[in-house]
């Protein structure tokens, strides 16, 4: 051949290199749903996908905001009366706000994710000295304006916990801290600007998977192949269903039960030691993680794992995870007492409900993601 | 041929005609077409691979990021320089790159790119990519090689006359060995898994069946079983239809068709690029007729070891593959003998592993989970690499001190399989030899 041909050649394989990268965004989404509206495949992501936004994410999200906004409401009144029995209904409205919000923690994906509102709602542990020495002691007028400018670690439900609950004094010194102590009218504002602050987020959050906010759900459905990264939203919703397993296994659980600390028993280290909520909160993660797997009452990945026939030995994968997602919860269930207190008391039971959850962490993370084929897609280098 | 004469010199005498023949083959002048192809798609392709490096934000997630560097045995001292640093070998990278296609400084620049390559690949076990160890491989071979004979900005400054022929032997070494990464990638998938089960392709298919066009396909069974058979029937055979003139052209084609695909369905970068430029090697290429008035200098004889050192190379590219049989248990499960074996896209393989660092003294234990220590991607590729697990467990040793043991957890799937424990749970880690001795704390998969 003569030279022209193998420039020729050479000129068609650059070509192809240079047009061959990460293709653009919108290409992508569009070829995503047009392909999936034409697959003759027995399974539809998308529809799953659909279902897991319409049946969880968003009314999951309303949720969240509805919590929010009672709370708001019982830390007003309470505020502007403290007694009894208003704290009981605003320490009720807090630990509702709280499960409401780790029943999201599946779906901090994407933009989600990347808004840091999850981080200033509830971000642990609470920074106690920055809240008693520049807050409450300081002059600066507390509203929702200067919350926003100050740490997330000061702010949010681990913030208002610290406020609402005293593990030692009981509800009499909570009451005589927001009534007779020093600083007591500041922390009365401070209260319900948090609580006004933590609505903003909620409402933020909702507004990027609505309609008729950013509309994320939308992206979110059709993001079945996302930045050259197949399956691109089912990989992440898996990747955060493990990666939250992960945390109640090695920190909410293992920190604790000092498995990070030469096995000495730490019940300071639970994620919420003031309101005695830790374990009510690992429980309603898991809840929100099982139900992300199976896409509540519609179709979700354990649908997905039997059509493509993903076997465990002789029984389907997804009753495998299913039965060890109840195995787990039974386990959690089962421990008496607040965490800090199983810890020391009846530290078997937490081991059991830890190694459950270790359990069901393994099946998740090697058995489900080899099946799903994500491995080629988990990371953004190259597989060979 | 002096260097393939004094090879062939004993050979000869016991059967004289066939190996003569052979001899006189492969020391016949043949045009240099294939070798100037090869160079100028092998540097700009490796100038765009540097690109593209730099462009996706790689020199900070895999060399800076990292608080811990999966080194290889014997090259523990191989370490990534400070961020700056990087981004100037990468930056030397892409313009040696075009160094190369251009012919400038050749036989410097190849040296000096396959070091600095070589380098990159020698600092994270976690980037190991059966096609950046067949750059570097083939980056050897063409330092050894006059590639800058023709259409070279070194002919034109006058630091290497020009060519018009280089020994036979010299173009077939390198169709050689472009030709072993296809028949070994091949003679891998001779397994069970890939031809009466076919895994892993039944699972990256069903993954993939939002691919425009040919997705709807992916979900029926025969599909993935028929593109097993012909991915290893394609791998096995391709080196042979490429040689013979009369398959060359549609064989070149089968080469496009095959790679796009696997480059539109897996997520494998540069890989299907360089073999479809390096299959370029296999075409007869005739450069034009120099113009009258240019120099065509006599080509100056190749020194003698040459072709023994280049053959040696070779040797060593077909024994590495074959390496695995010495060792117990299957490849695909132990990974002993799986690098550098062009075992490419062979297995789906996912792992969870945590680890248990025991002080001896006081008894405690502390459970380590590599997420607060690893990127993702440095987790994912250690969790199912036995060698990596070891290496991970002796630097926490090193980084609790004490009289300490550090055990591992490691559940592991592959092909679908359920997970199963890969090394032995009770085994102390730090006692581990990373060398190349069987690792008898490796449990063998019964399945």
């Amino acid at each position: 051949m003569k030279t022209p041909v193998w420039f020729v050649l050479l000129v068609v394989l650059f070509a192809s290199v240079a047009c061959g990268g990460t293709p653009p965004r919108a290409d992508v989404a569009a070829t995503a749903v047009d392909a999936g509206s034409v697959v003759p495949s027995g399974f539809d992501r998308l529809v799953m996908l659909e279902n897991v936004t319409e049946q969880l994410i968003l009314p999951g999200h309303e949720a969240l905001l509805q919590a929010l906004q009672e709370l708001e409401t019982a830390a007003v009144a309470f505020a502007g009366a403290p007694d009894q029995a208003r704290l009981d209904a605003v320490q009720d409205a807090w630990l509702a706000a709280n499960l409401a919000r780790v029943a999201l923690l599946p779906y901090r994906l994407g933009p989600v994710d990347d808004s840091l509102l999850h981080n200033r709602l509830d971000n642990r542990p609470p920074r106690t000295a920055f809240i008693d020495g520049e807050i409450l002691a300081g002059d600066a007028p507390i509203d929702v304006a200067y919350l926003d400018s100050i740490g997330s670690s000061s702010v949010g439900l681990g913030a208002m916990e610290y406020l609402l609950f005293d593990p030692e004094g009981g509800d009499a010194a909570v009451l005589e801290t927001f009534t007779g102590a020093e600083h007591a009218d500041r922390r009365r504002e401070l209260l319900v600007a948090l609580a006004q602050a933590a609505t903003t987020k909620a409402e933020a959050l909702l507004r990027i998977w609505s309609a008729d906010g950013d509309n994320y759900a939308q992206g979110f459905i059709a993001a079945d192949m996302d930045e050259g990264e197949y399956q691109g939203s089912m990989n992440m919703l898996a990747n955060q269903i493990i990666a939250d397993v992960e945390d109640i296994v090695n920190s909410r659980l293992g920190k604790p039960l000092g498995k990070r600390t030469n096995g000495e028993i730490r019940p300071d280290l639970v994620e919420a030691p003031y309101s005695g909520a830790s374990l009510p909160r690992i429980i309603a993660t898991l809840e929100a993680e099982r139900a992300a797997f199976a896409g509540g009452e519609g179709p979700g990945l354990d649908d997905y794992l039997d059509f493509i026939g993903a076997m465990s030995g002789e029984e389907p994968l997804s009753q495998v995870i299913l039965r060890q997602f109840d195995a787990a919860l039974a386990a959690l269930r089962a421990i008496d007492g607040p965490l800090e207190t199983a810890v020391q008391a009846n530290p078997a039971q937490v081991e059991s409900a830890y190694q459950e959850t270790l359990s069901l962490l393994t099946l998740l993370k090697a058995d489900m993601v080899n099946q799903l084929g994500l491995t080629l897609t988990f990371n953004d280098n190259d597989g060979d | 041929m002096t260097g393939i004469s004094a090879l062939g010199r004993r050979a000869a005498r016991a059967d004289g005609g066939r190996t003569a023949a052979l001899r006189t083959a492969l020391s016949r002048p043949v045009d240099i077409g294939p070798l100037i192809v090869l160079r100028v798609a092998f540097g700009l392709l490796m100038c765009a691979g540097a690109v593209r490096f730099m462009a996706l934000g790689w020199i900070r997630d895999l060399y800076v990021a990292p608080r811990f560097h999966f080194t290889y045995y014997g090259f523990g001292w191989v370490r990534p320089l400070p961020e700056g640093g990087m981004w100037l070998v990468f930056i030397a990278l892409a313009g040696l790159g075009l160094c190369i296609a251009a012919g400038l400084a050749y036989r410097a620049g190849m040296v000096t790119f396959f070091l600095l390559f070589t380098y990159v690949e020698l600092l994270d076990q976690t980037t190991y990519l059966n096609h950046y160890y067949f750059i570097s491989v083939l980056s050897l071979w063409l330092i050894f090689l006059p590639l800058n004979g023709r259409y070279a900005l070194d002919n034109r400054v006058g630091l290497t006359p020009t060519r018009a022929t280089v020994p036979a032997w010299m173009v077939w070494g390198v169709r050689a060995q472009v030709g072993l990464v296809y028949f070994f990638a091949g003679l891998a998938k001779l397994n069970d898994d890939w031809l009466f089960a076919a895994q892993p392709l039944g699972i990256w298919l069903h993954a993939r069946t939002t691919t425009p066009l040919i997705g709807g396909f992916f979900d029926y069974a025969w599909v993935a079983y028929a593109m097993s058979w012909a991915g290893a029937a394609f791998d096995l055979t391709i080196p042979f239809w490429l040689s013979w003139r009369r398959t060359k052209l549609p064989a070149y084609g089968a080469v496009i068709v095959f790679h796009t695909l696997t480059g539109v369905l897996f997520h494998i970068g540069l890989f299907p690029w360089i073999m479809i430029a390096c299959t370029l090697v296999f075409f007869d290429w005739r450069l034009p007729e120099a113009s009258a008035g240019s120099e065509i200098s006599l080509p100056r004889p190749p020194a003698a070891w040459l072709p023994v050192a280049l053959l040696i190379l070779l040797a060593l590219q077909i024994a590495l593959p074959l390496r695995h049989w010495l060792y117990p248990g299957d490849v695909n499960w132990t990974e002993e003998g799986g690098r550098w074996a062009w075992r490419v896209m062979i297995v789906e393989k996912t792992g969870q592993v945590m680890f248990f660092v025991r002080d001896k003294t006081t008894g405690g234990e502390s459970v380590v989970f590599p997420r607060d220590y690893l990127t993702d991607l440095q987790e994912k590729q250690m969790s199912f690499q036995p060698d990596m697990i070891a290496q991970f467990a002796q630097f926490l040793g090193r980084d609790y001190g004490g009289d300490v043991e550090v055990r591992a957890r490691a559940y592991v799937s592959w092909n679908g399989r359920p997970s199963r424990l890969l090394i032995d749970p009770d085994y102390d880690l730090l006692q581990a030899s990373l060398g190349p001795r069987p690792k008898t704390w490796v449990l063998r998969e019964e399945h």
